[in-house]
């Protein structure tokens, strides 16, 4: 299991995808921070590669 | 918050109580009980008033169970959860076996009668025998929720100067943060932080209502300390500094605010915050 800590600072309540927040990876002990949600989601998946495909 | 500013007499009387500038202190309750965990900011057993808990080896995986069993509750807490979260890759069986062993080196740890209870698969430390920080500063979290809607009330006023207090001192950090990266310790950690930081803003808007704006601001100081990415905190303080003519601390919150957006997030402050600093200029 992974584990992280998503911190939400700013919401654009105009524009949902506009946030800006720190993302903790705790095992790893690194923090790094994101502006919009593809940000985050890119942080997501570059975080672990030894990661098992996800069968459908 | 709907806080009712009262009369001078309020404030006069709720400015009568000592700011106690975060003393270590430990919360004063229950000094009687023969146990004493303290969990926040760092790890320390306390058993008759003496200090148990070294780093041996031998010792790491009964306090690890002590600590997890904190962390998931406390009381009634189900032994298989317990067994998976300490042994998450061990088959239910050994994990199992695992826990009844580490449960029998940790009643021997301790050495006090039904300081552990297992009633029907659960396990629970009596809080009748053992105090942990982390309780009673959700126990005063709880009490500051109910408090906090009447604080036109002078004499909650005073409750809540207390349990201010009480809370920031309780607060020594982050729960186990510098003991485990556990799964199991996470969720139970940032409740506590969520709580914390939500109760400063709670208390400091009371200080600020009651005309205690050095209050206020050494609460919103503190939450800044925890987390200096917090931009309400900065706007709280400019506000704090600013009535109280306190105009260059105004502006370093301000700076501090800015650089630190800047660094990590390439943003500007707030609107809010943009025109506060506005208002502190001549």
């Amino acid at each position: 299991m992974e584990n992280y800590i998503v911190r939400i600072y700013r919401r654009d309540s105009a524009d949902p995808t506009k946030v800006a927040g720190v993302f903790e990876s705790v095992e790893q002990e690194t923090e790094n921070t994101f502006t919009n949600l593809n940000s985050l989601v890119e942080l997501l998946a570059t975080d672990c590669p030894d990661r098992d495909p996800i069968e459908d | 918050m709907g806080v009712n500013l009262e009369s001078r007499h309020l404030r006069r009387q709720y400015q009568q109580q000592p700011i106690s500038g975060w003393s270590r202190r430990p919360d004063a309750g229950r000094v009687d009980l023969p146990v004493r965990i303290y969990t926040l900011g760092r790890f320390s057993i306390q058993l008759h008033g003496h200090a148990l808990y070294s780093r041996q080896a031998r010792q790491r995986r009964p306090v690890e169970m002590l600590q997890a069993l904190i962390a998931l509750g406390g009381r009634d807490v189900g032994i298989d959860m317990l067994a998976h979260a300490l042994w998450p890759d061990s088959d239910g069986d050994l994990a199992r076996n695992n826990l009844e062993v580490t449960l029998h080196r940790l009643r021997r740890l301790f050495g006090v009668k039904h300081l552990f209870t297992l009633h029907d698969q659960r396990l629970s430390l009596n809080s009748g025998l053992g105090w942990v920080d982390a309780w009673s500063f959700e126990r005063l979290v709880n009490h500051a929720d109910r408090l906090l809607p009447q604080a036109g009330n002078p004499e909650v006023v005073r409750q809540l100067v207390r349990v201010g207090e009480r809370l920031m001192a309780l607060y020594q950090g982050n729960f186990l943060e510098r003991e485990t990266t556990s799964t199991w310790s996470l969720s139970f950690r940032e409740r506590l932080r969520s709580k914390l930081m939500r109760h400063i803003l709670g208390f400091g808007r009371v200080w600020e209502e009651i005309g205690d704006w050095e209050r206020a601001a050494s609460y919103y100081r503190r939450g800044l300390e925890i987390d200096p990415l917090t931009e309400a905190l900065y706007q709280r303080l400019i506000i704090c500094c600013r009535e109280t003519g306190q105009h260059g601390d105004a502006m370093t919150a301000y700076q501090r605010c800015q650089t630190l957006l800047a660094q990590h997030f390439g943003i500007q402050p707030s609107p809010i915050t943009q025109t506060l600093y506005s208002s502190l200029k001549p």
